[in-house]
C-alpha cells in the first residue's frame, strides 16, 4: 500500500515538473520572441549604417540618429588615427555603409578614410568643414599644418554635431524633426560642459595652466580654456608629416616644464607612455595621469563618450596641477 | 437586507451629489480690469560689461540672440550681432508700461572669448529723461546673463518707481 502511495506520489511528482518546466519553456519563448520582436522593430526602423573614421566622430554622430541609423567606429577605443593602417575588415565594413563620416584635416593619417570611402564610392562628410582650425608651425616644415584635434573645443564639437545633422537630414529627411531634436538637447549639453570646464579651470591659478602632453593633441582645449601647452612629439604621431620626437623637440619641451615649472605632464591613452615617462624623469616632475585625447576610452569606462571623456579629462589636469 | 441597504446608500450618495451640484455657487468668470497705461515717455537702456555675441552653442546661429529684452512676451530689444562691451543699447520708446506692476526679462550672451569671467549686465528705464529703475545682472563664467526686472510704476511721472530685486 505504502509503496503504491509512493509510486503515486512519485508519479504526480513527476507530472508536475513536467507541467513545471513546461511552463518554464512557455515563459522563456515568450521572452524570447519578445526580445527578438523588439529587437527586430529596431532594427526594422532603422534607416542606415553609419561609418566613422574615430570614436569621437561616431559618439558625436550616435547623439544626432539615436537608434535610427547603426552607426560603427573603424577605430576601437585606444587606437591612434595618425598610424592607422586599414584592414579587409575595414574595408568590408565601408562597402556597409550608407554614410561615411571623418574627422579631416589629416587627423586619419594618410586621409586613410577618405580613401575607404572613394574606393567603396560611399559619400564621406568631413566633420571639420567651417571649423576655423588653429594653425600650428612644425620644425622643418615650410608652412604652418592645420591641427585636427578640433573636437577638443566644444564650441568645435558644436560644428561637427551640425555638419553631422545636416548630412543625416539630406539621406534621411523624412526624421528631420526627431534628428533636430536630438541635435538640440545634446547642444545644450555642450553648453553646461563648456560651462563646467570654465568654472572648473578658473580654479586653477593662471600660473598653473600648462598642459604638457606626448603629442600636440590639445591645443584647440589649451585657447578655449587659457592653457599654455607643450608636447615633444608635435601635432601627429605619424611619421607621414615628420613628426615623432627629435631631440630638438624634446628639449624644447623639456625647457618648457622647467620654465613655467610645470608640477605634473600627462600621458594620453591612444600614445606610447613611455616617452613622457622619461622626460618626466629628466625634468623632475611627475606624470599627472593619462588623457583621453584622439581616442575616447572602452564601453563600461567613463571616457567611453565625447562628455564623459572631457569631463575625466578636466578633473585629472585640475587634480595633477593644483 | 442587505440589497435594500445598498440600494439606500446608492440613492443618498447620487442624490447629494445631485443636490450638491444643483445648489453650489456659481463660477462668475473674472473680468480682469484693463491695466491703465502710464503716463510719459518711456527708454530702455541696457549697457553690457563684456563683448555679446550668438549663443556659441545654438542650433541655429542666426537667429540666436545675442541680447534680448522682453516686455509682455514681445521683444523690446533683439540683437543677433556681436555687441561691444560698454555700448549703450537704446530702445524708445518703450510703449505699454502700465501703472503698477512691469516685468522685463533681460537675456545675453556672451561672445565665446569673454565668457571666461563673469559679466554683468546693466539695466535702465527713464521716465520722461529721468531714471525710475535700474537693476545689474551677473552671470557665472561661462554662462548666458539671465533675469528679470520687476519695476512698480506709480500713477504720476514725479513719484518714484520701486524695483523688486
Ligand atoms: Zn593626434
Amino acid at each position: 500500500m505504502l509503496k503504491c502511495i509512493g509510486m503515486a506520489g512519485n508519479r504526480s511528482g513527476k507530472s508536475s515538473n513536467a507541467k513545471g518546466l513546461w511552463r518554464f519553456a512557455l515563459i522563456i519563448a515568450t521572452v524570447g520572441i519578445s526580445c527578438f520582436s523588439v529587437t527586430c522593430a529596431a532594427e526594422q526602423n532603422r534607416v542606415g549604417i553609419a561609418v566613422c573614421s574615430t570614436t569621437q566622430v561616431a559618439d558625436f554622430v550616435r547623439q544626432v540618429v539615436g537608434d535610427r541609423w547603426e552607426v560603427q567606429s573603424v577605430l576601437t577605443p585606444g587606437s591612434d588615427p595618425h598610424t592607422y593602417q586599414i584592414t579587409p575588415a575595414d574595408v568590408q565594413l565601408v562597402k556597409n555603409a550608407t554614410l561615411c563620416f571623418e574627422n579631416g584635416l589629416h587627423l586619419e593619417g594618410a586621409d586613410w578614410m577618405k580613401n575607404l570611402a572613394a574606393d567603396a564610392g560611399k559619400k564621406l562628410v568631413t566633420c571639420t568643414d567651417r571649423i576655423q582650425p588653429i594653425m600650428i608651425e612644425e620644425e622643418g616644415q615650410a608652412v604652418p599644418v592645420r591641427d585636427p584635434h578640433a573636437w577638443f573645443d566644444p564650441a568645435n564639437a558644436r560644428i561637427y554635431v551640425l555638419n553631422i545633422l545636416d548630412a543625416v537630414v539630406a539621406a534621411d529627411p523624412d526624421h528631420e524633426r526627431e534628428y533636430k531634436a536630438r541635435t538640440e538637447l545634446y547642444l545644450g549639453q555642450l553648453r553646461n560642459l563648456n560651462a563646467w570646464i570654465i568654472k572648473q579651470v578658473n580654479a586653477l591659478p593662471r600660473e598653473r595652466r600648462v598642459l604638457v602632453t606626448s603629442h600636440d593633441a590639445f591645443n584647440y582645449f589649451c585657447k578655449a580654456y587659457g592653457f599654455e601647452s607643450a608636447a615633444p612629439e608635435g601635432w601627429s604621431t605619424g611619421a607621414e608629416v615628420g613628426a615623432g620626437v627629435t631631440p630638438a623637440s624634446r628639449a624644447k619641451a623639456i625647457e618648457s616644464i622647467r620654465k613655467f615649472g610645470v608640477k605634473s605632464i600627462f600621458v594620453e591613452t591612444s600614445v606610447n607612455p613611455e616617452v613622457i615617462k622619461q622626460m618626466a624623469s629628466e625634468a623632475g616632475v611627475q606624470v599627472g595621469g593619462s588623457l583621453y585625447s584622439d581616442s575616447m576610452g572602452p564601453p563600461g569606462s567613463a571616457g567611453e563618450t565625447y562628455l564623459g571623456m572631457m569631463r575625466e579629462n578636466v578633473l585629472t589636469i585640475i587634480q595633477a596641477l593644483e | 437586507m442587505r440589497p435594500l441597504l445598498s440600494f439606500i446608500m446608492v440613492v443618498a450618495i447620487l442624490g447629494g451629489v445631485q443636490l450638491y451640484m444643483t445648489h453650489r455657487p456659481r463660477v462668475v468668470a473674472y473680468q480682469a480690469e484693463p491695466d491703465a497705461v502710464a503716463e510719459g515717455e518711456f527708454r530702455l537702456e541696457v549697457t553690457l560689461s563684456f563683448a555679446a555675441g550668438p549663443d556659441p552653442f545654438a542650433l541655429e546661429l542666426e537667429d540666436a540672440p545675442s541680447l534680448l529684452v522682453l516686455f509682455r512676451g514681445q521683444p523690446v530689444l533683439h540683437r543677433t550681432n556681436a555687441i561691444p562691451g560698454g555700448q549703450v543699447i537704446v530702445s524708445d520708446p518703450v510703449d505699454g508700461i502700465v501703472q503698477g506692476q512691469n516685468e522685463f526679462f533681460v537675456q545675453a550672451t556672451c561672445a565665446n572669448d569673454a565668457s571666461l569671467t563673469a559679466n554683468a549686465i546693466r539695466v535702465r528705464i527713464l521716465r520722461d529723461a529721468v531714471v525710475i529703475a535700474e537693476q545689474t545682472f551677473w552671470s557665472e563664467p561661462g554662462e548666458a546673463i539671465q533675469g528679470a526686472l520687476n519695476v512698480t510704476v506709480p500713477p504720476e511721472s514725479s513719484a518714484e518707481a520701486t524695483v523688486q530685486e
